[in-house]
């Protein structure tokens, strides 16, 4: 009976082993011919060369692009953004060229199949792997959201005008539903936010509807949707919670009243002011960290302390805060530095643990990005992502070129804010914590890169000393640890307020805002 | 006046002597380049006997408090190229310290390969459990990546920067901190900058 299992499992395996050698492939599936597409890993993203584009798509290849019917899309060698007419696409990685040939990201293969075939048209299945000419129509097809500082937008783009209506189910849970909304495949994986807003957006193909369900933090605010064309779109807007209504009083104190001295209050525009904090508990999910002689994971302390910072930021400076993640999730390095980006935040801080082989190493030390570090691939997409720059009327190159210079000068400006924030939380955690204080170091963090904002890391203990270990078990020194951080972060923002010639954080602040918008 | 077959003679010793020229020319450019030994051995003094079959290799391993390397000098045996040599001193970095320092490299990692490009650059590549078995922490990494840069940078001159592999491939980070998708130069103290 065993053998026979082992026998039929062997036989299960050799069939299923060749579909394992296709992860490298693609199947497109047009007008009853099936074309296999042999992908490449260039820089862990996987291309396709545009010749077999071509092929597929019954297109022409030019000397600097692609023409698929009267659509020409113009590529230049490690730039992302391809000109197609008069507008400019971004793909997900710039094109590469090999051997004179060019290389495109998949999703380049979709928007020049969709050339061909039509909008609506094309389904891909990431799973299966298979491009195909769909049945039906699909007519919503590109999810995007956006953490502004009141409140999250999230834009589904649609090909045509549709109804749709809000429901609000639960105070956590909103539902979209889309009259004859027909998701597009692209769209069936849950879109995590996790912006201290909106926790995901699960989207779902219902009888004669589409459905977005959109799971939010309890406390939920105001929210509104409503339509924009050209392009086609549906918009809903989830505001953040009065402070009030939230039960969160906002108890702003003042925290150093030497730092408040000096400046008279000024009228001046609010938006200078910091306003959000991004806070990074580092590792989580598959990935566990530094582990404790006893068994305690970093993944698991950092996160705490992580929560408890989160609070403190929140309850005494009535500010924003911005986790890259709130429960035992994996989140990808660089995901977490575009979680801060995308919100806009002020700074952003990396909480860890240490550990150190056979040493009784103890104590804390900070982390900032070295000048050389910050010339990295991360850089390239943090420009294209990240600078909340309007630069219409140049062309895409000028833009690209514009954007490198401004990045530049602002990684300078960073270089600069992030070790005075990793000296100033150095000195805090020095104050409060009485170990062994190991200094402020710099060092090429993969966590630090990319991010449009001053960034520091802080390693607040180790986990792999016994008695740092049983320290952290315990609730108090984890409050420890958290409040000299708040202290630090509130000690920064006071003086990076007071250098841009603002008053001390002006209370919570948002009505002010609201009435400029 | 010559003879036919005098000349028919000569013109067969041109060929000869011409192919062993150019042979020889080109067995010296195709030889493996083997570096003149000369530049590591010691200077002789007063006439003692010179031990030229070893050499002194500085080997880099983390300090007891963790916050810095620390040199341990060790003897390997001397090879025809650096190479081979470079890869002892590794061998002997994982095998670990000797006189109280701590070590930098998890047991059971073993080298598979080691090569220097063109550039000055040397590849080295671990196998995965350096990555898996690996503690943890910003302080363990950046010792453990450093320890290997110092060890190979300040014992082979060749070499000015180095880059980790894991298995044969690239890597993002070795334990989730620092960015290893390009090659390090050294650090010969990790000591605080302020």
């Amino acid at each position: 009976m065993r053998r026979l299992f082992v026998i039929l499992t062997a036989m299960v395996g050799i069939v299923l082993l060749p579909k394992f050698a296709w992860a490298g492939e693609i199947e497109v599936l047009f007008e009853g011919r099936v074309k296999v597409l042999k992908t490449e890993l260039v820089n862990g993203r996987e291309y396709v060369p545009l010749v077999q584009v071509a092929q597929v798509t019954r297109g022409k290849i030019l000397r600097d692009g692609l023409q698929v019917k009267e659509v020409t899309f113009r590529l230049v060698e490690d730039q992302a953004g391809v000109i197609v007419g008069d507008t400019t696409f971004l793909l997900s990685a710039p094109p590469v060229k090999r051997r004179g040939i060019f290389w495109v990201p998949i999703e380049f293969l979709l928007r020049a199949l969709e050339a061909r075939y039509g909008e609506g048209w094309v389904y891909w299945n990431k799973a299966t792997r298979v491009v195909w000419l769909g049945k039906e129509q699909y007519n919503l097809r590109m999810l995007r959201h956006h953490a502004y500082t009141d409140y999250t937008r999230i834009v589904i783009g649609a090909l045509k005008p549709l109804s749709f209506r809000l429901d609000e189910e639960s105070k956590a849970r909103l539902s979209l539903r889309i009259e004859g909304g027909v998701l597009s495949p692209m769209l069936s994986d849950t879109i995590r936010i996790n912006d201290g807003l909106i926790e995901s957006v699960e989207p779902a193909q219902e009888q004669g509807e589409a459905v977005l369900r959109i799971h939010r933090d309890a406390f939920g605010g105001l929210t509104r949707a409503f339509a924009l064309s050209n392009p086609d779109r549906i918009v809903v807007d989830l505001y953040r919670a009065k402070a009030g209504t939230a039960g969160v009083s906002p108890r702003p104190q003042p925290v150093d009243p030497t730092e408040r001295r000096g400046s008279a209050p000024r009228a001046v525009p609010v938006h200078l002011a910091i306003r959000t904090i991004a806070i990074d508990a580092g590792h989580g999910g598959r990935d566990t960290g530094a582990l404790g002689r006893k068994g305690l994971k970093e993944k698991e302390v950092v996160l705490d302390i992580a929560l408890r910072l989160r609070r403190l930021i929140q309850e005494r400076l009535g500010i924003r805060v911005v986790m890259t993640r709130t429960e035992d999730v994996f989140v990808p390095l660089e995901e977490r530095t575009a979680i801060a980006n995308r919100a806009k935040a002020d700074f952003f801080i990396s909480v860890h643990v240490n550990a150190a082989p056979k040493s009784r190493a103890r104590g804390f030390e900070t982390y900032f990005l070295s000048e050389k570090a910050s010339d990295s691939v991360a850089r390239a997409s943090a420009i294209r992502e990240n600078l909340p720059v309007d630069l219409g009327g140049l062309r895409p190159t000028e833009q690209e070129a514009l954007k490198a210079i401004l990045w530049d000068m602002a990684n300078t400006l960073y270089l600069k804010e992030s070790s005075e924030l990793a000296q100033i939380l150095l000195r805090e955690l020095d104050k409060i914590l009485k170990v062994d204080n190991r200094g402020v170091k710099s060092a090429p963090f993969f966590v630090l890169m990319g991010a449009n904002m001053p960034a520091v890391l802080a390693e607040v203990a180790f986990i792999s000393n016994a008695k740092e270990e049983r320290k952290l078990k315990g609730e108090a020194y984890k409050d420890r640890v958290a409040e000299a951080l708040y202290t630090g972060v509130a000690r920064f923002k006071a003086r990076y307020e007071r250098r841009l010639g603002l008053s001390p954080s002006p209370l919570p602040g948002r009505s002010a805002e609201a009435a400029e918008r | 006046m010559v003879s036919p077959g005098l000349r028919r003679f000569l013109g067969l010793l041109l060929l000869v002597l011409g192919t062993g020229v150019v042979g020889f020319l080109l067995g010296r450019a195709w030889a493996p380049h083997v570096p003149a030994p000369v530049s590591h051995i010691p200077p002789v003094e007063d006439g003692n006997a010179v031990d030229t079959t070893t050499r002194p290799v500085r080997l880099f391993f983390a300090g007891p408090s963790a916050d810095k390397l620390q040199e341990e000098e060790r003897t390997i045996p001397r090879t025809a190229s650096f190479v081979q040599e470079a890869k002892r001193a590794v061998e002997e970095l994982i095998k670990g310290p000797q006189n109280g320092l701590n070590p930098t490299i998890p047991p059971g990692v073993k080298l598979r390969q080691l090569y220097v490009d063109g550039r000055g650059i040397a590849y080295v590549d671990f196998t995965r459990n350096l990555q898996t078995t690996h503690p943890g922490g910003s302080g363990g990494e950046l010792l453990t990546i450093y320890s290997i840069v110092d060890t190979l940078t300040a014992n082979f001159d060749e070499i000015q920067r180095v880059k980790i592999l894991v298995e044969g491939s690239e890597i993002l980070t070795l334990a989730g901190h620092i960015d290893a998708r390009h090659p390090f130069k050294p650090r010969y103290s990790l000591e605080r900058i302020r």
